[in-house]
């Protein structure tokens, strides 16, 4: 006993210890969480009508005013404790003060608070109606624009907050609700503080949401909200990041409603969006020092994302005032992927198999059956090929396939619908090696036999696909009644779910072509969603679907689920393809391409120092396919540590353009204009004149079936050379912009852009008359343009040394001058 | 802003030596730890330490904060030290009051009983040893207020007495010598 009390002794008198000890810890167990109140019960002059929920902190129940002569409904919430003394009741008043104080659009007031006389203190609110943020942003699959948006409602609340000395201390997505119309309201909102339980410190309930110097249990200040928002940010672009997997942390959040959950652990990296990212670092950092210095700071970077201007949070890279719109390339379109796919075709594929046997035993038994058919008619084709039957003239598969055709439409004993099938099979060889003419000439006979004697579904929604996917660009219109009365063919079949799925993939890429974005975004999603239950996540297809959805995710600006889901398709289809195989290059390209316009160049470039080699051994050292993949490595290089890098790779690309102009489409132009662009950065001015100047040519020669100049390119290069100072010329590239923009939208933002190069060039050659127009114009118009910013301080700033005194009755109505004058 | 006005008179009063004003400090820290004391409950139980130290430090500065006066920030915290002092040993002593209870057999005790009996005295006892030396060497009493009960660093200790960081230290170490002899006397 004696040695027991010794070694208490020993370390009873540490500093702090009496905290520490069991009695003090007794002392403060012994206030407890609140029982539940029944309905009906009088807290004050309310009454309690119904709980709505039960918090760390305690619990909130909807009640209704009974006593003040006016109806009111409130959030009440309860929480243990009493005041004892006057001094106390004083504390508390003059903190509820400041709290009821707090009048703003977004935050829930505090209406009215007080104790019972049995010692709740309870806190009267306005009640709110909505979803917790991440549930908001999940349910309704916003976009980063309107995820934003919801975050900058969130730090207007707290930076008013802050203002009045009130930090909030809690910030995290149980306590901010959002209404059905997008109205952010933030709730508890100095509660903790009031009411000192338990989310004043956080670590209690959340410990992935407490900032470093609360779970080190020093004071809380404005630093801590920001470290907070930052963990909310954070969380809101991750929302839906991993779509399919229904253990993520959402699906858990959204089981516990009520409770707080784990903040996510999403490393940063996970932020696609290197502006993003940084400014959620800045946010986050350990060093208070290291953080936003204020909340209004913290919004003005997210605005400015939001408005595609630089970020401060970014630091001042010399790479980095790009303009954003410019960046985003429309290279490659959906279309141009599909294009590089082919319909599950049954027949093919089977046709392929040499061993009929296998290829029997791999169908259904009536699958097989025509399969069989199929083979023994090419089998039959083929062993023309013998030498014995050739004597000497050795047909090609060219020669095959045209006797082929030719026997189908000859042989008048063949049923009418056995010939319409085989036509229909010789079609898809012919898809297979791109022979899309010939394609369509079968099938556009074969189709309205096989409907017209009553074909099997599976075999007319083959053809009907296949037809659809032949047709030109310009057809399109009926592309989509044909893939449709295919689906609708498909649509209880289970014996042809990968027919249905390539069916339905092709059909949301033509959607996705006509601008339809979301639409094509939801089918793509569904096909996804199937193609994982049908093939598993495994598969090279449910691959490239995912692709595909990737692609239009980003087309939404969903930038991050985009992200993660095209690295992953590439990876598997790494894994199932090959290195080389063309599926997996394109998927490497579109990952490539995806970085490019989230601006992390060293990732790009990487890549597609990768891709290259490959790409070039595959398509061929020479092909067009080759030299657009080194034109994407120069943009990469071009942005990154070595500009100077990128000259070689591009006049690389320039020479294979040069060297087959037919095959040519949108390639070189778009080189030279990498190319300018990389001389402009490294000064040479001259040379980049040289490099606009051929890119205007060859895109004036070369016909593209995708409309790219709307007049921009003639700009780039009157841009340059008014930064030049040499005015020769710049009138008809101007000319030339207007005459390619031609007459649509008036207000269109390239209209802004070529009255402001107007604007400039009258200046310089001292028509302030036309120049002020212009100017006039050029504001009005780019003023619209949110990632038009640096245009339109651009415009503005000639405006303001035109005419110093704004007047007030300006207008775009300037335009018209503009264009008119001289 | 009445209401601030007269917590910080209060605590003017109480530091000057007002009985009737140090009673109502005491009883507002006492309200306010009762409020902190959910998170008790509801806190990680590993972390329960942290928390502790947490909360009483939040305590503090809501009550600095409410006195408006930032300057004295140091001074209100030797105040809530004494504070603190007196809160837990007038809770020791109730406990130990409640045990004896009116002659009556002692209850049998589990081991978490036992302990905190075995606090609460040692915490009565230090008490009147702390009133012994208070007479004595006052600041080396209000050094071990600091830093026992109040749970303060040696800096906020320093800044909390107007002293500096190694006369603390060697105030606390020799006050911890002194202390140590008197409660083995015990």
């Amino acid at each position: 006993m004696t040695e027991q009390r010794e070694s208490l002794e020993r370390d009873f008198l540490e500093p702090g210890g009496a905290l520490r000890g069991a009695l003090f810890a007794r002392m403060l167990q012994q206030w407890r969480t609140p029982d539940a109140f029944a309905p009906g019960q009088r807290i004050g002059p309310f009454r309690i009508e119904r709980e709505l929920g039960r918090g760390g902190m305690g619990v909130v129940y909807l009640a209704q005013r009974v006593d003040g002569g006016f109806a009111q409904q409130v959030a009440l919430k309860l929480v243990r404790g009493a005041a004892q003394t006057a001094a106390v009741h004083e504390l508390f008043r003059h903190e509820r003060s400041l709290l009821a104080a707090l009048d703003h659009p977004h935050i829930a007031r505090l209406i009215d608070g007080g104790e019972s006389a049995d010692g709740w203190l309870w806190f009267a609110m306005e009640p709110v109606a909505g979803l917790r943020i991440d549930q908001h942003v999940y349910e309704r699959r916003l976009g980063m624009q309107q995820r934003l948006g919801l975050f900058v409602q969130v730090c207007d609340a707290v930076a008013f907050a802050h203002q009045r000395l009130v930090i909030h201390r809690d910030i995290k997505p149980a306590n901010i609700l959002v209404s059905t119309d997008g109205w952010v309201k933030l709730l508890d909102f100095g509660i903790a503080s009031l009411a000192d339980a338990s989310n004043a410190l956080p670590s209690a309930l959340t410990p992935g949401w407490a900032s470093p110097e609360q779970r080190r249990g020093e004071p809380v200040t404005t630093a801590s909200d920001i470290y907070q928002l930052g963990l909310l940010l954070r969380a809101l672009l991750c929302v839906d990041a991993a779509p399919a997997t229904p253990s993520t942390r959402l699906e858990a959040t959204r089981a516990n409603a009520h409770e707080s959950a784990a903040a996510p652990h999403v490393a940063v990296d996970a932020i696609a969006d290197a502006d993003l990212a940084a400014i959620v670092a800045r946010c986050t950092a350990a060093e208070i020092d290291s953080r936003y210095a204020s909340v209004a700071a913290l919004r003005d970077d997210v605005c400015a994302r939001m408005a595609r201007r630089p970020v401060a949070a970014r630091g001042n890279g010399w790479g980095y005032r790009l303009n954003r719109a410019v960046a985003r390339h429309p290279w490659v379109t959906l279309a141009c992927i599909a294009a590089g796919l082919t319909l599950c075709l049954l027949g093919v594929q089977l046709a392929r198999e040499r061993n009929a046997a296998r290829a029997a035993a791999a169908a259904t038994a009536i699958q097989a059956e025509r399969a069989r058919a199929s083979l023994g008619f090419l089998s039959e084709l083929l062993g023309e090929a013998q030498p014995a039957s050739h004597m000497g003239h050795v047909p090609t598969v060219e020669d095959l396939l045209q006797r082929g055709s030719q026997r189908i439409a000859d042989d008048r004993r063949m049923p009418a619908a056995l010939r319409a099938e085989l036509a229909s099979t010789l079609a898809a060889i012919h898809i297979e090696r791109g022979e899309f003419a010939r394609a369509k000439t079968l099938l556009e006979s074969a189709v309205p036999t096989l409907r017209a004697e009553g074909a099997d579904a599976a075999i007319l929604a083959q053809a009907l696909g296949n037809l659809a996917y032949t047709l030109e660009y310009t057809e399109s219109a009926r592309s989509l009644p044909l893939l449709d009365e295919a689906l609708a063919l498909l649509r209880n079949d289970t014996a042809n779910e990968e027919l249905r799925l390539r069916t339905a993939r092709y059909r949301a890429s033509i959607v996705y072509g006509s601008g339809h974005r979301e639409e094509a975004a939801a089918a793509l999603r569904k096909v996804l969603d199937d193609d994982r239950r049908v093939l598993g996540d495994a598969h090279a297809e449910t691959a490239t679907t995912k692709m595909m959805y990737a692609i239009a995710l980003s087309a939404l600006d969903r930038d991050s689920e985009a992200l993660v889901m095209i690295q992953d398709s590439y990876r598997t289809l790494d894994r199932t393809l090959g290195h080389e195989h063309p599926r997996t290059l394109q998927a490497g390209q579109t990952l490539a391409i995806h970085l490019f316009n989230l601006e992390r160049f060293d990732e790009q470039a990487a890549i597609m120092q990768e891709l290259a080699p490959r790409v070039a051994k595959v398509f061929g050292d020479r092909s067009p396919r080759y030299a657009r993949t080194l034109t994407w490595l120069g943009a990469a290089q071009s942005h990154g540590k070595d500009p100077a890098s990128a000259v070689p790779t591009l006049q690389h690309a320039l020479e294979i353009f040069d060297a087959a102009p037919v095959l040519d489409d949108l390639g070189s132009p778009n080189t030279l204009q990498t190319l300018g662009e990389t001389y402009q950065k490294l000064g040479q001015k001259e040379l980049a004149v040289d490099a606009y100047r051929r890119m205007l040519t060859r895109a004036a020669e070369r016909p593209s079936s995708v409309p790219v100049d709307d007049g921009r390119r003639p700009m780039i290069l009157a841009r340059l050379l008014l930064d030049m100072q040499r005015y020769d010329g710049v009138q008809t590239l101007i000319e030339q912009a207007r005459q390619s923009a031609g007459a649509g939208e008036p207000e269109r933002r390239i209209i802004g852009t070529i009255d402001l190069v107007q604007a400039r060039l009258a200046m310089a050659k001292g028509s302030r008359a036309r120049a002020l127009a212009c100017a006039r114009s050029a504001t009005a118009i780019l003023a619209k343009y949110d990632y038009a910013r640096d245009e339109h301080a651009q415009a503005q700033a000639l405006l303001t040394q035109l005419q110093p005194a704004p007047a007030s009755e300006e207008s775009a109505a300037g335009h018209s001058e503009c264009v008119a004058a001289g | 802003m009445g209401e601030a006005g007269d917590i910080t008179q209060m605590l003017a009063l109480a530091r000057a030596g007002d009985a009737a004003a140090w009673q109502q400090v005491v009883a507002v820290v006492y309200a306010d730890l009762r409020r902190l004391a959910h998170r008790q409950l509801n806190g990680p139980a590993h972390d329960q330490t942290m928390n502790t130290t947490g909360l009483v430090h939040e305590c503090y500065l809501r009550l600095a904060g409410a006195a408006g006066t930032p300057n004295d920030r140091g001074h209100f915290f030797a105040l809530a030290a004494r504070v603190m002092r007196q809160v837990i040993v007038d809770y020791a002593r109730e406990r130990l009051a409640q045990k004896r209870g009116g002659g009556e057999r002692p209850i049998a005790l589990d081991d978490a009983d036992a302990a905190e009996l075995r606090e609460a005295q040692r915490y009565a006892a230090l008490d009147d040893a702390l009133a012994t030396l208070l007479e004595v060497d006052a600041r080396r009493a209000r050094v071990v207020e600091c830093r026992f009960f109040g749970g303060l660093s040696e800096e906020e200790t320093a800044a909390a007495l107007d002293m500096s960081l190694r006369s603390v230290q060697r105030e606390w170490q020799a006050a911890r010598e002194w202390l140590r002899g008197e409660l083995k006397a015990d």
